[in-house]
This record gives C-alpha cells, structure tokens and sequence, in this order.
C-alpha cells in the first residue's frame, strides 16, 4: 500500500512516470528516427503490387494499400508528427510567453492587447485557421506549424501574464527595483528564470495536446503534403480498410496514443519533480 | 464602484473585439486565392457568366464597399444573403444549430458532470488502486484521438450492438429520443477526452486545497469527510476548473468538425468549413462572430460565477489590482 | 433492441471484441429497421455530394444533377442507359439536311409540379433564358450556337442553329437544358419545379431531399412513394449508414475499397456501374518543357499505368490511352501506345535535353484518387530522375490557380463529362493543347451526320490524342453500385450524371 500511494500522490514518486513516459515516447521516436534518416532521399518504398500483405518476417505488421511496411511508414509518420508538433509549441511558446511577460511587466494598454489575442484566438478554431493558411499559402510544413502555434499562443500569453505578474509580486521584486536594477534586468535575471519549471510543464502538457491537433488537421488533409508521411493522413488513408485490414487503423492510431500518452507522462513527472523540488527549497 | 462599472467596460471591450474578428475574418477571406463565383460556376464557365454572377453577388464592388455593406446590414440584424446557398445566412445557422447546440450541450454536461466527479472522486481516493486504476485510464482517455475514438465507438456500439445509429441526425421532428439517440456516439466521443482532461485538472486542484492546513483544522473541528468536501473544498478548486472548463466551450461549437464527419452531422462546424472551403464569405462572417459572441457571453457568465463562488477571490483580485 | 443476431454471436467473437483490435469483424445482423422502406414504398438513397441550390442551369455541380435530373427536371430528349438519344418531352422531331433547323413535336397533356401546362412558349423561354447574355448556364456554348426559336404552334417548337452542331440532340439531354417554366423558374434553385415523375418536398440542407411521387405524371408513374437523397462527405460514415441501415442504396459509392465488405453481405448486392470518367495526369502544354511532344512521350513511357489503376483497388478499374472512357459508343482501347518502360523514358528525356532532377510542380485536388495516384506518379518521376514537388490545394483555389491562372506545370484530374473529347480543340483550355490537326478533326466530326462517319471520326481523334499524349491519359474506374438486395431497376449504367428514380421497386 505504501509503495502504491508513493506512485499515485503527485508529489512524492514522480520517477516512474516519467521513466514510463520516456520509454513511450523514445520507443516510438527512436526506431522512427532511424528509419526517418535511412528514407530521407528515397520514396518511401512504394511497391504496389505487394500491397496490403500480410505480416512477414520483412514487414512485421504487413504493408499498406501502396505496398509500403505498415509499422515502418506509422513510425516515421510519428516522427513527423512529434517533430511538427514540437516545432510549433516551441514558436507558440516563444511569442506567447513573450507576450504574456510583457503584459505583466508593461502597463494597462499592453495587457488589453494581450488579452485580446487571447480572446480572438478562442475565437478561431485551429480547424478554420488552418484552413486558411493552407488556402492563403498551400500546404506545407511550415504552414501547419504556423496554424498549431497560432492556435496554441493564447494560452501560453495567459500563463506567460500570470506567472510573471505572480513573480513581480514578490518582495525580492521590490527589493530588486529598490536597488535601481533596470526593468530589463530585473526581467532577464529574475522572472525569467523562474518562469521556466512552470513553462516547461506547461510546454510538455502542449506538445500532447498539439499532437492530437496536428493529427486532427493532417487526418483532415490540412497538414504537409505527401510523399511525407503525417500520422492523421496515414490513418485517413487506412481508413476505408478498416473493415478488410482492420490492423491498420489500429497501428497508426497506436502510435498516436503511445506518444500522446507517453509526453502527457513526462510532463507529469516533470510538474511533480519541480513541485518536490520547490518544496524541498 | 468597479463592480458596477464592470459590464459595460466588459461589454465595450467585447464590442471592439467583434469588429476586430469580422475584420479580420473578411480581409483574410478575400486574400484567398480562389473565386466564390468561380467556385459556384465550375470548370466550364465563360467569363460574361462570371461577370454576370459576380455582379449579382455584389463582388463586382470594392472591398471597403462590400464590408461597409455587410456592417451595416448586421446593424439591421441582418446577417447577409450566403454566395452558395443563396438564402439568408441566419437560416442556415438556424438549421446547423439545432445539430450543434444541443450536441454541445449533452456533450459539455457530460464532460463536466464526468470530469468533475471522477476528479474528486480520485482525489479523495489518493493512493489507493482505485485512484491508480482511474488515473490510468483517464491518461489514455486524454491521449486517444477523438476521430479515431469516434470510429471505434461507431464499429461497436452502432454496428454490432445496434444500440445507436452509426450516424447522421435524425431531427427533432421524429421526436425527441430518435434525436438524441443520434448525438449519443458523438457526445461521447466529444465528451470522453474533454472528461479527462477536466478530471486531471480537478483532481490537481481538489488535491491542492486538501492538503491546506485548514483542511486539518476543520476535520479537527469534527467535520463529516462530506462536509469538508462541499464547504471548504470545492468552492476552492471550482473557480480553476471552470476556467479549464470555459476553454472548452468554444471548442465545442467549433472544435467538432472532425468528429461531425465521423458521424455525418451537419453542425455549425461543418457549416464553417464548408463555407471557408466555398468562399462563402457572408456565412464564415457569421459563423466567426457566433462563436466570439459565445466566448464573450460565456467569459462574462463565468467571472460572474466565479465572483459568486469566491468573493474572497474577486475582492483579492481587485485589491491586487489597486 | 438487440437483432437475433447479436444475441447468438458466438463466445469467441465477444473476445475478440475485448481484445479491441478486431473491433469490425463484428459487425453482423441486419438492423431490424432496414426493411421499413419496402412496407411504406420509400427508399434511402446515398450521394456523395451535397447541392447548394437545385437548378441545374445555372449551376453546374453533380450533387443537384444527381436529385432533380430525371426525377424533378426532364429535358426534350433523353438519353438511356446506353448513352443512345429518345424522345422525351419532345415526342418527335426531325432535322433540316444542313444540320441547321430542328423541328419538334411536344408531348401533349404534361404539366409541370405547380399545374402549368407545357408550351412552346415555355420551350422558347427556356432556351432563351439559358443563352440570355445574363445567363448563369455552366454549358452557355450549347445555347449561344442557337439563332433563333419560334412556336409554329402551341406544341410545336422551331430551333434554328447558328452553325452544324451535330450533338445537339444528345446535348439537350443534358440536366444544364431541363425544361423551366417562366412562373417558377426564379424560384427553382430552393424549391424545384419540374415536369418529372417525382415532386420536391423537403430539403434539410447538406443532409438530406425529400421527394414524392408525382400522381398525376404524365408519362408511366413511379413505382416508389418517397424517395430520400442523404448526402455523405465521410466514406466511412457513407459505409456504416449502409451496413446500419440508414441507407437502402448508394450508386456512386465513395470507398470502392470497402465493396468487399458488402460483396460477402448477402443482404447487399455490389455492381459495377459505368458512366464517364477519365483519369489523368493533366499537363500545361504552355509549359516550354511539355510542349515538346518528347517530353510527354517519355512521361508516359515513365508511368506504370497498370499500376496505378490497381492501386485503385476497384475491380473493373481499366487503364486508358486516350481521352475516352468505356460507357462511350465511340470507345477504341488505345492502353498499349505507350507501354510501362522507365528505360525508354529516360532515353527520350536525354534526347529531349532535359536536365536529370529538374523540378516538376504537381498541383493536386482535393479528391483521394487524385491524392494517392499523385504520390505514385511521384514515385515514378523519381525513378527517371525528375524531381516532383507536390501541392495540395482545396477546390477554389486549384481551380483558380490551374484552370484560371494556368500556374501549373501537372495535376491529376478526372473528368466526368460526357462526350468531352471537344476540350483539346479549345485551345484556351487549362492544359493549353493546341493542335491544329486535331481542331479540324474535330470540326469534321461536328459538321458530320452520319453515325458511321462520326464513328470513324471520333475514333480518328482518340488515337490522335493518344499518340500526341497532351495529356498522360490515366484510367477508368468504374462506379460502385451498391444496394440491398430487394432493391430493383437501378440504373447500372449512367452516360450523365443523375439517379433516375422512377423505375426503381422494392422486388423479393
């Protein structure tokens, strides 16, 4: 009972999640990643008159409706994917949180300002924005990037705006301002770095949930172009065998909640190491 | 003072923010590339027949022109003539919100409901393989696609057991239980993810204000394990749920196309995508500003709730402000 | 609730079922409610796309052609399943030696849906409105060859043309020259109101039209008593209304590839049904590198048109070699001008001078055919070194950017006209094919009367077409008919695009 309630509590035991959750998300990424690199140059081995086979000890979980290995093109679909949805997180959270600090640390105008990005990008639902961009600029990478960071941006300015407002609240804050250290310096020395373990969970949390988006878009046809594989363009792709070929809607759906599942963990873990570390400090 | 000064300072503020959204939503449309007339006249059309269909539609004016012309139109309540479906664009978002709404509806109730009873629930079961076991799956619940959840619903619950249809809506004018019946598969499908979402949250939050001292002090004071759940706990983790519960709403007014084309509902998503896909600028307009006047009237609900769930909040709000 | 089926599904199934995987294999039983429709007379029928409005002369989607053509709107001649013309609202005619004056003779006693008679007058207003310069006609060119129309009597209609225009009859056929009276003409495109043997009722917009059977038709009465039209975007959606019941019938089913799972249902019966298409890798000849009839030999030499047609999964899929598709009269085979043969292809593009790896935009429609047959065409580009850069756009925009702007250099396209082979003699046309050999080829065949000539004529045009591929002539699949079995008097094969209803019953 004991070693049950050091797993379950969020505080006390958050290795094993993210030990879990890295296995999750290494054992998608890793063997994806090999396979990314070794078919960066090439089609991805389209053979259509070895179509929708079955498993083989060549192509484990048998091959798609093109002749391509089910398992090998989900892998280095997941790759895609992850990187896709890392790449935009990482924008959405550089603008966003830009944003959302200077709102706390400027006056009232800029946080009206905030607060309307915020407001307006409830308002557009990833789906529409997508659709426009990819409209406005045809499909790409890095449009799809774009669309999911858009989306995702007014929630890291809210979170950016509160944290840093919570921070410049402290005394040490005065302390600082008392010392005549300048605004910026203050800024960069001591909200910033303590923004980052609430950041860095909150990045984690996102990169799942822009995962699920970027499959949501891709699945709809508004992620990247083929020939490079996406997991929701895969899983649209398989669908219509979902009656003949069962296996491969599952494998790609899967791989999506593997890696879903697996980031969620890890930022799990990685909200409980802070939370334990601040405790202890 | 603030206090009363609030909603119209709310209402101002929100005003602009509509005229921002229908702006930007009307330059950008016109941006794209692609023509409403072309669209509406195919492959085959001569350009004497473009010209005649765009004059009919009003495309033939300048830009400032035609937005002028829609503004004041929507001062009249009127929210423009849709280019493909030549009707009056309140019509049809009439027609897509009897899917929409009630959908939004059962599948908001749910995830609510479900989020918030299995977070306390949980919480109060800290450490046991009870809560070990409903964590676990509320992990995969919030890692599951929600297409492909709706997929596997359909192959089971439609198709083998024949308990709802696979699909489609059967309209209110069957009766009701036909109706709903056929926004069960979806709701669920919307609402499973959001549930868990919402019962993560909930769980962290309840958990938070358990561990409060206070919470010692009251059970010392002999307070039943109910009592300090319904008197001091959840009037102070409710007000951070139901801030993760208004991101959600918008979500699911618009959010659901995806799995409305799983089921081939006909809601005010598919209606936006449509019309995007179409050009039909007059009808995306609306569709935007129905979902930012959501946003609005149900922000405005929410802190209004909140202040009345937590004065103490509100006033400490305001004192930090000051 | 539960179908007996369900109930005696055996142990095994159930844990399968558990193990979640397998979830599909399942799926068993006929829902209880599936029969419904043959007590009450009506019939659930499944199209892929959904109409905005409900005339088809000013708007040329398929969606509106598949509800109202033949089952609402009727035009003077008809054509039936085998693409041959018949009298329709006109009983009979005749034509002037020169090609130029027709003569008909209206069926007397047929009134349209709201009790108008049919005239002349309204035959002549028809017409007129379609060639009217404000017109909004997708096929205006049929109409602006007419010169005049006069009514020698109330039943008799006189049709001069500005030239020789020897499709003219079959053209009229088409649901872009149904036959509106002047009263409701206006008001078609939300509440139709036609001549046919069935009448609008209902229409719940991008889900569903109602309609009822015309009592007092003129010509033989429908058998059924409503027929509903439900519109599906999602072919798995489209697939589980069938297998749940919703729907009785789904002529142009949307995932061919999921027909096995109907073919083993004996409640189900799938045919392959035929009407126009042609699928292709269309080229801008404006291109200075497609202008080269070098360059468009060796793509084709390039592709593995078998392939690519098999890929398709449809059986009945055939891989064509000109712009002419199987359920047309005029039909030659030309697949094997230009075999599969990555060598020769490379050959010729040496010869042509064309650089290993230069770049090629292929622009794709939104369509899964086209999706999956441009990623193969890619594949196989790459193996004789040119380098293809794939974009996908949405509706609008690729018919801004490759039929208006011409900004292109390949797409993958299906065309599902009728008798289109005329497009390479417009020389404006997106893919910019201009060849005077075959502008008077087709002049030729326009001008022509007689059947056997025009025969030899339009087969004369494929083989042109074939060997000069403007275009890298793809395949032909055919269309997935599939409905229950009681189901009877569907149309199997299809020269226009429509469901005509009103010989469909509900047999044993």
């Amino acid at each position: 009972m004991n070693i049950l309630k050091r797993i379950t509590s969020d505080t006390r035991f958050p290795s094993l999640g993210l030990a879990l959750g890295s296995a999750c998300v290494l054992g998608v990424l890793v063997p994806g990643a090999v396979l990314w690199l070794a078919h960066l140059h090439a089609t991805f081995g389209i053979d259509i008159h070895a179509r929708l086979k079955p498993p083989t000890f060549a192509h484990w979980l048998g091959t798609d409706p093109l002749g391509r290995d089910t398992l090998a093109f989900s892998l280095v679909g997941a790759v895609n994917s992850y990187g896709i949805s890392y790449l935009s997180m990482v924008l959405a959270l550089g603008l966003g949180t830009g944003l959302g600090v200077l709102a706390a640390a400027a006056g009232q105008k800029t946080k009206i300002i905030a607060n309307g990005v915020v407001e307006l990008g409830i308002a557009f639902p990833p789906i529409i924005i997508a659709a426009l961009l990819v409209t406005l600029c045809g499909a790409g990478v890095v449009q799809e990037i774009c669309a999911l960071a858009i989306f995702f941006i007014p929630g890291f300015v809210r979170l950016g705006q509160q944290a840093a407002a919570n921070i410049y609240a402290q005394d040490y804050i005065a302390a600082a301002r008392l010392s005549a250290l300048t605004p910026w310096r203050i800024l960069l020395r001591h909200v910033l770095p303590n923004m980052v373990p609430g950041l860095l969970v909150q990045f984690s949390v996102n990169v799942a949930l822009a995962m699920l988006a970027e499959t949501g878009l891709s699945y709809l046809g508004l992620g990247a172009p083929p020939p490079l594989p996406e997991l929701g363009r895969i899983l649209a792709s398989y669908q219509v065998h979902i009656y003949d070929h069962p296996h491969l809607v599952a494998v790609p759906g899967v791989v999506v909640v593997l890696l879903v599942l697996g980031t969620n963990m890890v930022g799990d873990g990685l909200r409980d190491r802070f939370a334990r570390q601040e405790h202890i400090s | 003072m603030q206090n009363f000064l609030w909603p119209f300072r709310f209402i101002g503020s929100r005003l602009v923010l509509l005229i921002l959204a229908s702006l930007i939503i009307f330059f950008s449309m016109t941006l794209l590339p692609g023509d409403p007339a072309e669209v509406l006249l195919g492959v085959d059309a001569q350009p004497d027949t473009l010209a005649a269909l765009h004059h009919q539609l009003g495309l033939d004016q300048s830009l400032p022109v035609q937005y002028w012309h829609w503004a004041t139109g929507l001062l009249h309540g009127n929210f423009g003539q849709s280019y493909g479906y030549n009707v009056p664009v309140w019509s049809l978002l009439l027609e897509r919100l009897q899917v929409s709404l009630p959908l939004a509806g059962i599948a908001l109730t749910a995830a609510v409901t479900l989020g918030l009873l299995l977070g306390v629930f949980t919480a109060t079961q800290r450490g046991t393989w009870l809560d070990l076991a409903f964590m676990g799956a509320i992990q995969f619940t919030k890692a599951v696609p929600d297409f492909w959840l709706a997929m596997l619903l359909t192959g089971f619950f439609a198709l083998s057991l024949h308990w709802f249809p696979a699909g489609g809506f059967a309209g209110w004018e069957q009766g009701g239980s036909a109706a709903l019946r056929s926004l069960v598969l979806p709701a669920v499908a919307l609402a499973l993810p959001q549930a868990a979402v919402l019962a993560r949250y909930t769980r962290s939050a309840v958990i938070a204000v358990l561990d409060e001292p206070f919470i010692l002090t009251a059970r010392a004071h002999g307070l039943s394990e109910r009592q300090v759940l319904c008197r001091h706990v959840l009037p102070r983790s409710l007000p951070s749920v139901l801030a993760v519960v208004s991101l959600q709403i918008p979500l699911l007014l618009s959010g659901t196309i995806i799995v409305e084309n799983v089921f081939n509902l006909k809601g005010t998503g598919a209606l936006l995508l449509e019309a995007v896909n179409q050009r039909d600028v007059p009808v995306v307009q609306a569709c935007v500003l129905l979902i930012v006047a959501v946003v609005v009237v149900e922000k405005g609900l929410l802190q209004w709730l909140e202040m009345r769930l937590s004065p103490w909040l509100a006033s400490g709000r305001n004192g930090r402000a000051a | 609730m539960f179908s007996a089926a369900t109930l005696h599904r055996p142990k095994k199934t159930r844990l399968r079922i558990i193990l979640g995987l397998t979830l599909f294999c399942a799926v068993g039983g006929t829902p209880s409610s599936a029969m419904a429709g043959a007590q009450d007379g009506s019939i659930a029928v499944g199209i892929n796309i959904s109409p905005s409005t409900l005339d088809p002369t000013t708007n040329p989607s398929e969606g509106i052609r598949n509800v109202t053509y033949a089952n609402i709107y009727e035009g003077l001649t008809a054509e039936d399943e085998q693409g041959a013309v018949h009298p329709l609202l006109a009983q009979s005619w005749s034509v002037s030696p020169d090609g130029v004056h027709y003569a008909f003779a209206l069926h007397p006693n047929v009134q349209f849906h709201d009790g108008a008679p049919l005239t002349c007058a309204t035959v002549k207003f028809s017409l007129d409105r379609a060639r009217a310069p404000e017109s909004l006609n997708p096929q205006k060119q049929i109409f602006e060859n007419i010169q005049d129309v006069s009514c020698p009597s109330d039943l008799s209609v006189s049709v001069t043309l500005k030239a020789p225009h020897a499709s003219f009859l079959s053209e009229l056929a088409w649901a872009d020259a149904v036959i509106v009276a002047p009263q409701s003409a206006a008001g078609n495109a939300q509440h139709p109101i036609g001549t046919g043997p069935f009448i609008f009722k209902d229409w719940k917009r991008a889900e569903s039209i109602t309609l009822k059977k015309n009592p007092t038709y003129w010509g033989t009465p429908a058998k059924l008593k409503t027929v509903i039209f439900r519109f599906y975007t999602d072919p798995l959606a489209a697939a589980n209304a069938l297998l749940d019941g919703q729907l009785d019938a789904y002529p142009s089913f949307p995932a061919p590839e999921m027909a096995a799972r109907f073919t083993q249902n004996s409640a189900f019966v799938v045919k392959q049904g035929i009407a126009p298409f042609k699928a292709m890798l269309a080229l801008n000849n404006r291109r200075k590198l497609f202008a080269q009839p070098l360059v468009r030999q060796a793509l084709a030499y390039a592709l593995d048109r078998a392939g690519i047609t098999e890929a398709m999964d449809i059986p009945g899929a055939l891989v064509l070699g000109s712009h002419m598709s199987p359920e047309n009269q005029n039909y030659t085979d030309l697949s094997s001008v230009y075999p599969y043969n990555p060598e020769k292809a490379k050959a010729l593009l040496r010869q042509a001078g064309v650089e290993p790896g230069t770049r090629l935009k292929l622009v794709l429609p939104p369509i899964a055919y086209a999706h999956t047959t441009g990623e193969l065409v890619a594949a196989y580009l790459e193996q004789v070194g040119l380098n293809v850069t794939i974009t996908q756009l949405e509706w609008p925009a690729w018919l801004a950017q490759v039929f208006g702007h011409h900004d292109f250099d390949m797409t993958v396209i299906a065309h599902t006209e009728p008798d289109d082979i005329g497009i390479y003699a417009r020389k404006d046309y997106y893919f910019g094919y201009n060849n005077p050999d075959f502008q008077a080829l087709y002049a030729a065949y326009e001008a022509e009367q007689d059947p056997a000539k025009r025969h030899t004529l339009s087969v004369q045009m494929q083989e042109k077409l074939a060997h000069d591929v403007p275009n890298v002539f793809l395949f032909f699949v055919p269309r997935t008919n599939i409905a229950r079995r009681e189901v009877k008097g569907l149309w199997n094969r299809l020269p226009l695009p429509a469901t005509p209803m009103s010989s469909v019953f509900w047999g044993q």
